[in-house]
């Protein structure tokens, strides 16, 4: 490999810049046909495979989350799949205990760090895997005050109707975004991991509503975060550049290449990589010896 | 594809279609699509144009990309003067103003928010501008 990189006139490091690069375009496509976020697939795997530290990880990490959520973004706005309304609270919720977060683990030592990466990304894996959304809205009777609901209406294609929807259990759902900030924050992990179920499952938003919607919290929480990381010295544009540009190529090439995907495979494809990554980082982190 | 089928058999966009049908988004919706789409554009290219002249190393760099791959990623930003013929710290800039359309679309709720009198909207999102503003000037919880 160093004599293919003299010959091309990069040098080695040029070679880790290009595979970033590579391995990001590649995060892209997987995280768009597995329906998951580039944030959450980009920290565990390149933390992992990359001779870059872990802060550095972290930070690009929002980075990415925050480039994924602006592609998005305008279209699932101008669909009105995704409620500014209903984004705005939990974001605000979400960046409070991120900014907290973030600001924490600058404190905690490295190893405290690693091992609770890894403890965060095997509790996602059990997410991914125990979960399982809801596709409609939550019709069932709302307690209180109807008038402070947040509501929407969107067309559905597929059954060639208007759907009609209500946030339920508002005080729950908003508080339980205090969690998914702090480890946001902590980790650089993005949010949609757990926005979404929160949305869904607790909140009986209809599952592309909660998508979408997740798309709008991970963006208004992530740019607070991103400041304190750079504060701290971990934004490194020779990680974020290449990283975010993969992204935004690999997003793109994803959604072109989703109608001949099969989700599922690649679901339990991203849910190994995780298991793999989570523990070895827990591993690394309780400083197991032959963890290279 | 099939996303626009019904509303295109009548003869109209998706949107147009939606709306009439009471499920297609607000004004508010669609400006901030607009916001995010025009200024997620500028921001794009312009991360392609200062990232490339950092990375190709057309522009001189007190910290060379390189470095990056062998240790921690740099010092605090407070560390050295920001220069603006410095190629890490416009790359720098590159990455922090992707931020941007996120800020003017939070600025653009605000401000809709107060003119409708929609108490809760402009709060919310005042309130997450200031976090970043927080974040912004009170990174020293970092150091």
């Amino acid at each position: 490999m160093p004599e293919l990189a003299q010959m091309a006139g990069i040098g080695p490091d040029g070679w880790w810049l290009l595979a970033l690069f590579g391995a990001c375009v590649l995060i892209g496509i997987v995280a768009v046909q597995a329906g998951v976020g580039g944030g959450v697939l980009f920290v565990p795997i390149v933390g992992g495979l990359f001779p870059v530290p872990l802060e550095a990880v972290r930070a690009t990490g929002l980075l990415v989350a925050l480039a994924s959520a602006l592609v998005s973004m305008p279209a699932l706005l101008r669909m009105n799949m995704a409620s500014l309304r209903l984004s705005l609270p939990a974001a605000l919720v979400a960046s409070v205990f991120g900014v907290g977060g973030a600001a924490l683990s600058f404190a905690l030592p490295a190893r405290a760090m690693q091992a609770g990466l890894g403890i965060a990304i095997l509790g996602i894996c059990a997410l991914f895997v125990r979960v399982r959304p809801r596709e409609g809205p939550d019709v069932g009777p709302v307690r209180g005050d109807r008038r402070r609901d947040i509501s929407g209406a969107y067309w559905e294609p597929s059954l060639r109707e208007r759907v009609e929807w209500t946030a339920r259990r508002a005080r729950l759902g908003f508080s339980l975004f205090s969690g998914v900030g702090l480890i946001a924050g902590l980790f650089g992990l993005g949010a949609g991991w757990a926005n979404v179920p929160i949305f869904n499952l607790v909140m009986g938003v209809p599952i592309k509503v909660a998508v979408a919607t997740s798309a709008l919290v991970i963006a208004f929480t992530t740019s607070p975060l991103i400041w304190m990381y750079y504060h701290g010295g971990a934004l490194s544009p020779a990680v974020g550049v290449p990283a975010v540009l993969g992204i935004w190529v690999g997003t793109r090439l994803g959604v072109r290449l989703l109608s001949g995907a099969r989700p599922k495979s690649v679901r339990r494809m991203v849910i190994a990589l995780l298991l793999l990554a989570g523990v070895r980082s827990l591993l690394r982190g309780l400083g197991v010896a032959w963890i290279p | 594809m099939k996303n626009d089928a019904a509303p295109r058999a009548a003869g109209c966009s998706a949107t147009t279609a939606t709306s009439e049908l009471g499920a297609g988004p607000d004004a508010l919706s669609l400006r901030c699509a607009a916001i995010g789409a025009r200024l997620g554009a500028v921001c794009g290219a312009l991360l392609i144009f200062l990232g490339g002249l950092y990375l190709t190393g057309l522009l001189p760099s007190r910290q060379p990309w390189r470095e990056s791959f062998r240790g921690l990623p740099g010092a605090p930003p407070e560390a050295a003067a920001f220069s603006w013929g410095d190629g890490h710290d416009l790359a720098l800039i590159g990455l922090l103003a992707l931020q941007l359309p996120v800020i003017v679309c939070l600025a653009f709720v605000a401000a809709h928010g107060i003119r409708a009198r929609q108490r809760s909207l402009a709060g919310a999102a005042l309130l997450i501008l200031l976090i970043g503003v927080t974040a912004l000037r009170g990174g020293a919880l970092c150091r």
